[in-house]
């Protein structure tokens, strides 16, 4: 007698994720075989958390105590640690009410780019950071930040290190969300009261920030509130997508114009994450309802929503480099998999705690199979991981990319060739952008709101 | 659903019609007659029925009386105890609940560090059922006050309750001049919980209500089991006192059953009393069947037995949503809302 309408869930495609939570652990998520089901196999560290980045030399993680940690993301071993300047000597308004030390953004950069393996850090008042980070010699670990020694006195660069490049990208208003291009030379930063502006990480200069839209119909100018940013794609730092707290999606193009090309509304709750989907079109949008869904950023037409019981706030979403899988976390403490083109719901795992975000891990995909990413194997992995990194460059991981691609998902192989005609497109003429122009004004008239 | 379950276990009358070579009331098509027939079908059912027990009793007896284990009991299936399997259940020896516990917006009021202060209000221009609702409250809660909405926005409101350290604040709301929503904000952080209020009686309206003293009341949470409905506990269990006078009897219940949270607000007596129990059996001591017949069934005993009386108000609330941070419509975050499609099935609760 006892019937039920849950449906199984198909499974999903083997990855690895992390998932960062109020409390300050760091689960690690993986499907061992093909359409399993997500398990936590390893969990980390307990300092809360206020952001994360994962980049190709670690997953670096930034404390609410104002500290930045680098860890491994095979084993969790903390690689590095440095504190976050809060405050800059020439500023003149010190303490501000509207806006606290917290650090709200944080990037990790490649070993190849101009400061080679540093962290761009910004804090809510505006105090933005760029601190080289050194690793220690391979063999010695500066301890396994697992839960119980939290205390795991790490001795080394516990300051400010004395070569930090630090600036303010904001007088007033309080940041709340940083992004740096693809080509690691240009960040866009936006907040509360803090209009998105662009600035050159090489000169520290302001070279773009956007205008507010012009008046609606009612006459009303809503005042900046950035919740959200995301680049369109890798290659291009000129477009990029911004989500407000007036629940609006934004597009710019820093080559155009300084009001937004395209602004439409999404649901009636503050839009709180981005996720560019990898063809330059398309991005993940999720809400503060827990509404998540898929746009097309050329006409702004909402593909379609993602469907699966979300209750929370969608903190963070994420698209996988390779596999045609969406992930999402938020309040309502379950990490979800989506299909990216189907956005049928593959898995669900519930994960105890408010989740604040979650990344793929793909370190273990260039050197070893998925399936031995188990902290059994640390060392092993951490050294293979390490040369891999090394000699990985952009154009390995690209190739990387297209093989898995043809071999295992044929279908999202299509997408990143009309990435690249489009690129191409966009590099010979500049009409791409006039007719996204003309596409946009057609969307705005027929919404009948905006600018 | 009830037509299928029929069919799926016959009844010993249709087969008995049917063995008979007879029709099936259902097959009949004077009104009259099926009717008729259908009372005698329905006759059968019940006495068969009857025996049924009569049958299961006397199983039970001669077992307990041979000494062995009686035949287990059939449990009925509800719609709670066939509930859809939730992963998200709060397991009390969870390390990670209890970690997430010590730092939660209510963890200051769990390790005494204040005392419940709570400041009720209600939206603008209440009707005179609210305020006797509230005046009501006001009698259940300890340490509440009532301030008079005026014109000010909810988020003044919580400015200034936050400055006068305040801990939980009531929206009482209303539709139709009859009260039907209840928001509760957690100070100085949040929560804030949206319910749904229906089903208010007020004490006058209960029979035989009681008169409730100025004691600290216990409370009683139950069935909050999941993650989100131990959370909604410790939100209901942030507005009372922690520490009880038992010297009070006085008892507030939040009982949880199916999504519903039923509230009570008893007062309660231990007494002795005088009350029939079953005689013990004694096997083997004077197993002739006489003695035991003139033995007496049941023996008269001094028991203590609980007395409840309720005192009012009573109601029930649904859980609309569940925010964090204190009261922000336009910008907040939700942790849990209600949504549709949730609601493919009966046998799916989230508290």
């Amino acid at each position: 007698m006892p019937r039920t309408n849950s449906v199984d869930l198909p499974g999903c495609p083997p990855f690895r994720a992390l998932c960062c939570d109020n409390l300050g652990y760091v689960k690690v998520v993986e499907v061992a075989s093909d359409k399993g089901m997500p398990q936590v196999v390893a969990r980390w560290g307990r300092d809360p958390v206020a952001c994360s980045a994962y980049g190709e030399e670690g997953f670096a993680l930034a404390r609410k105590s104002g500290r930045v940690e680098v860890l491994n993301p095979v084993n969790g071993v903390r690689l590095a640690e440095v504190v976050v300047p809060t405050s800059i000597s020439e500023r003149v308004n010190g303490n501000r009410e509207d806006a606290s030390d917290a650090v709200c953004g944080l990037h990790l950069f490649k070993k190849n780019s101009i400061w080679g393996t540093a962290v761009l850090t910004c804090t809510e008042q505006g105090v933005a950071a760029i601190q080289r980070i050194s690793f220690p010699a391979d063999d010695e670990d500066m301890g396994v930040s697992n839960d119980g020694d939290e205390d795991m006195g790490v001795s080394t660069s516990s300051q400010v290190s004395s070569d930090a490049i630090v600036w303010s990208v904001a007088d007033s208003g309080s940041v709340c969300c940083l992004r740096v291009d693809g080509s690691e030379r240009y960040a866009i930063f936006g907040g509360k009261g803090v209009e998105v502006s662009m600035w050159d990480l090489e000169k520290r200069t302001r070279i773009w920030s956007a205008k507010n839209p012009r008046r609606d119909n009612l006459g009303l100018i809503a005042p900046a509130f950035v919740t959200a940013l995301a680049f369109l794609s890798v290659k291009d730092h000129r477009k990029f997508v911004v989500g407000t707290g007036h629940h609006q999606i934004r597009l710019y193009d820093t080559g155009a114009q300084r009001r937004p090309m395209l602004m439409f509304d999404y649901g009636e709750s503050p839009i709180k994450s981005i996720a560019p989907g990898g063809d330059g079109n398309t991005v993940y949008v999720g809400s503060g309802s827990g509404d998540l869904a898929c746009f097309d950023m050329r006409t702004g037409q909402n593909v379609g929503g993602f469907k699966g019981k979300i209750s929370g706030s969608v903190r963070s979403v994420v698209l996988h480099p390779t596999l045609p899988i969406v992930a999402s976390c938020g309040l309502d403490r379950y990490l979800r998999i989506h299909h990216s083109r189907t956005r049928q719901l593959l898995s669900m795992l519930f994960l105890k705690q408010q989740l604040i975000s979650v990344v793929f891990d793909t370190s273990a995909d260039k050197s070893v199979p998925p399936t031995s990413g188990s902290s059994n194997k640390e060392n092993s992995n951490a050294a293979e991981a390490k040369p891999a990194s090394k000699t990985g460059t952009e154009k390995e991981g690209r190739t990387d990319k297209k093989k898995r691609s043809r071999e295992e998902l044929k279908d999202f192989a299509v997408p990143s060739q009309n990435l690249v005609k489009i690129k191409k497109k966009s590099a010979v003429v500049p009409n791409i952008e006039t007719k996204q122009e003309k596409s946009s004004r057609k969307v705005r008239k027929s919404k009948g709101s905006g600018p | 659903m009830g037509k299928r379950m029929r069919d799926d276990e016959e009844d010993a009358g249709e087969v008995a019609l049917r063995k008979a070579g007879m029709k099936l009331p259902s097959n009949i098509k004077n009104k009259h007659k099926r009717s008729a027939e259908y009372a005698k079908v329905r006759a059968e059912k019940i006495k068969e029925k009857k025996q049924r027990i009569k049958a299961r009793d006397t199983a039970e007896r001669q077992a307990v009386e041979l000494g062995e284990t009686p035949p287990p009991r059939q449990v009925p299936k509800t719609i709670e105890n066939t509930r859809e399997a939730d992963e998200t259940v709060a397991q009390p020896d969870d390390e990670e609940l209890q970690v997430d516990d010590g730092v939660d917006e209510f963890s200051g009021h769990f390790a005494r560090a204040q005392m419940p202060k709570l400041l009720i209000t209600t939206s603008q221009e209440c009707s005179s059922p609210t305020r006797k609702f509230i005046k009501e409250l006001l009698t259940v809660i300890p340490n509440a006050t009532f301030y008079k909405r005026g014109s000010y926005d909810l988020k003044q409101i919580v400015k200034f309750a936050k400055n006068r350290d305040f801990t939980t604040m009531f929206v009482v709301n209303e539709n139709r001049k009859q009260p039907n929503g209840l928001l509760m904000i957690a100070l100085p952080e949040g929560p804030t919980a949206h319910f749904k209020l229906s089903s208010i009686k007020l004490s006058k309206k209960i029979k035989g209500h009681g008169k409730p003293t100025s004691h600290m009341p216990e409370l009683l949470l139950n069935n909050f089991t999941t993650r989100l409905g131990h959370r909604v506990g410790r939100l209901f269990a942030s507005v009372f006192p922690q520490d009880p006078q038992f010297r009070g009897r006085r008892a507030v219940t939040f009982h949880n059953q199916r999504d519903f949270i039923f509230f009570r607000h008893h007062r309660y007596i231990f007494e002795e009393k005088e009350i029939k129990e079953l005689a013990p059996v004694t096997i083997g001591v004077n197993s002739d069947k006489k003695s035991r017949k003139a033995a007496p069934k049941t023996v008269k005993k001094n028991a203590v037995v609980a007395r409840l009386q309720e005192c009012g108000p009573r109601f029930t609330l649904k859980l609309q949503s569940l925010q964090s941070g204190t009261f922000d419509s336009k910008y907040g975050e939700y942790e849990w809302v209600h949504k549709p499609d949730m609601d493919t099935s009966r046998r799916r609760f989230f508290l």
